[in-house]
């Protein structure tokens, strides 16, 4: 088990977020968390990150409370990809990535030839090796967001929290971004916990969809069996089509541009 | 653009890079520090003045008899503390800028942005005012020293949120405190009668007559400031990644950003109340040493550090033994700063780059 939320509460001054949230997320899957705008996802990611504290109820990360793991562990555990981010410096894109291997190098200490390796490596498969040497600020907003998502791979991280982690890039690299994590998931048991936009998008690498409406979960399960056009229809009040498509091997929904749902 | 950092030497090469620059500065720093003993009133050859520098850290004082004996007490009692101060103070204050928009995230944020410069300028004035007879030399510095801390906890518990502090509330609290102490100080220069003067030429800043005891304090604190800021350099550098990603790369972003402004502040509270209001070497140091280091904060800071000393030892320099009258140093730093900062500032606009 890699989280165990019970009965969390969370509110910002004067909007409750959550009243009486429980998650329990299992090791080694692809979950994927839909919802409408404004509807806890990101407060949600963030509790988990650590990032908030819940006013009540209690976070559990693998066997331990997640407030009793020091910064410098967890962040050997949980890696993140933010939904906003800025970066104020012109840092070089390499100098970006090496960042994720931060938490693996003492204070004082130069990256190790490992550390080196890894960010070569990562770079390379994410293709943002091309602008190796170029500053992160004369970047676009898509490159950005590659860089910034190669930190979190280089951060080699058992749990990696995606907060809409693609939605600047082109779709060539989202897929393959997307699939660099899946095979983490595969091959290595990671738990990826990822907020997606697009319901297809998080339909074809999530094994698990937990739908989310007003700081509720409303739906939880395997993809194929929980994306359906009556979830979609409840949650986000559109007429939708949801059928199991071949070509990608996964459940794909088609929406109709006119009514919304009653 | 096109080269790739591929091969693993590349880390060494920085690393290189870094020895060279921190050597070359340090080098350079000697110098000027040699050169400037020498100039003034009386021109003292620098090999002379190594003579008596190496005499008096020796012991051996027979190796100078040959040299005139008022010589060294020019040296050693009136132009050395002056020196010292000033490189000192120069390098806490471009230390402690470099911090600043650091952390605020805004390359305007220099040691005064947060109103440290404008409490100490109220307390310095209140000094001159109540002309305070207890401690006399040392309650003007005190009391500046008093008025920018005061200031500083004013302006970060006006700031501060139930998620910590904002940089935009930093900037926004520090500039109203700073307008309204401002204010009280005209007042106080509206009721000082005669002591107008003074208040006003401290304002300007000055390193004229500064003893050994300013040089030792200030020189302590930049060098116990460095080693906090040095400690933190690599959080801050995570920092200016956004809050989010600092923390989920283990830094801890209620703490020390906390614990990076208090210093910064403090150093440069020192820096103030000694020496008088200096600006645009916190603002302007940073960004000449950005350009020469990268973002890096364990290269910027120190760099930095010894930067702003050799630039603030030369412009008092300027200011003591070239120019036919001596004018306040806030004056020169900001006539020759500000156009300087004006060119960069355009400069980088050309090139795309932004801040």
């Amino acid at each position: 088990m890699a989280f165990r939320l019970d009965h969390i509460a969370f509110g910002f001054p004067g909007r409750r977020v959550f009243t009486d949230l429980s998650l329990i997320l299992e090791t080694g899957h692809f979950y994927g968390i839909i919802g409408p705008n404004g509807c806890g996802k990101t407060t949600l990611l963030d509790l988990m990150a650590r990032l908030r504290q819940p006013s009540a109820g209690q976070i559990r990360f693998g066997e331990q409370e997640l407030t009793a793991i020091a910064k410098k562990k967890l962040a050997r555990q949980i890696a993140l990809v933010p939904q906003n981010f800025y970066i104020n410096f012109p840092f070089t894109a390499h100098e970006v990535v090496m960042m994720g291997r931060y938490p693996h190098i003492p204070r004082f200490s130069a990256p190790s030839s490992e550390d080196t390796r890894t960010v070569q490596a990562v770079m390379e498969s994410t293709d943002t090796e091309q602008f190796s040497d170029r500053l992160i600020t004369e970047l676009s907003g898509g490159e950005r967001q590659r860089v910034v998502f190669a930190r979190a791979l280089a951060q080699n991280t058992p749990v990696m929290i995606l907060d809409e982690a693609t939605s600047n890039m082109d779709i060539n690299h989202a897929l393959n971004l997307l699939s660099l994590t899946a095979d983490r998931v595969n091959k290595k048991g990671t738990t990826v916990i990822a907020v997606f936009q697009d319901i297809n998008l998080a339909a074809m690498f999530c094994d698990q969809l937990i739908f989310m409406k007003d700081g509720c979960i409303s739906a939880q399960g395997p993809t194929n069996s929980v994306f359906s056009a009556d979830t979609v229809a409840s949650i986000f009040h559109v007429k939708a089509m949801v059928r199991f498509e071949p070509f990608v091997d996964a459940n794909q929904a088609l929406f109709h541009p006119g009514g919304l749902a009653e | 653009m096109k080269h790739q950092l591929k091969n693993p030497h590349a880390v060494s090469i920085v690393k290189t890079a870094t020895g060279i620059q921190l050597l070359a500065m340090t080098v350079i720093l000697g110098a000027v520090v040699v050169i400037s003993t020498g100039m003034g009133y009386i021109q003292i050859p620098w090999s002379d003045v190594i003579r008596i520098f190496y005499a008096k850290i020796s012991g051996n004082i027979q190796s100078i008899n040959t040299l005139d004996q008022i010589l060294p007490v020019i040296i050693m009692d009136v132009r050395l503390p002056r020196i010292l101060t000033a490189a000192a103070v120069g390098g806490g204050l471009a230390m402690s800028g470099t911090v600043f928009q650091g952390i605020l995230l805004n390359p305007l944020a220099d040691p005064y942005t947060l109103g440290v410069s404008a409490g100490a300028a109220f307390g310095a004035s209140l000094a001159f005012i109540l002309n305070l007879q207890i401690m006399s030399t040392l309650s003007v510095p005190l009391l500046a020293f008093l008025g920018s801390t005061l200031t500083l906890f004013a302006v970060i518990y006006l700031s501060s949120t139930h998620e910590g502090i904002s940089s935009n509330n930093l900037i926004l609290s520090g500039i109203i405190v700073a307008a309204i102490l401002s204010a009280a100080i005209s007042f106080l220069k509206y009721i000082a009668d005669e002591q107008v003067a003074v208040i006003i030429f401290w304002l300007l800043g000055s390193f004229a007559s500064k003893t050994w005891t300013d040089a030792g304090l200030t020189a302590a604190t930049a060098i116990a400031g460095c080693g906090v800021f040095l400690f933190f350099a690599r959080d801050l550098n995570l920092l200016s990644m956004g809050h989010k990603s600092a923390a989920s790369l283990g830094v801890d972003v209620k703490k020390v950003p906390l614990v990076l402004l208090v210093t910064a502040s403090l150093v440069s509270a020192v820096c103030v109340s000694v020496s008088g209001i200096i600006g645009f070497v916190g603002l302007l140091v940073p960004h000449m040493m950005r350009l020469v280091t990268g973002p890096d904060n364990r290269r910027l800071i120190p760099v930095s550090m010894l930067a702003g000393a050799v630039l603030m030892l030369s412009a008092d320099t300027i200011t003591r033994a070239v120019l036919p009258h001596e004018i306040p140093i806030g004056v020169l730093t900001a006539l020759i700063g500000g156009p300087f900062f004006c060119y960069i500032f355009r400069k980088k606009q050309h090139q795309g780059k932004g801040f």
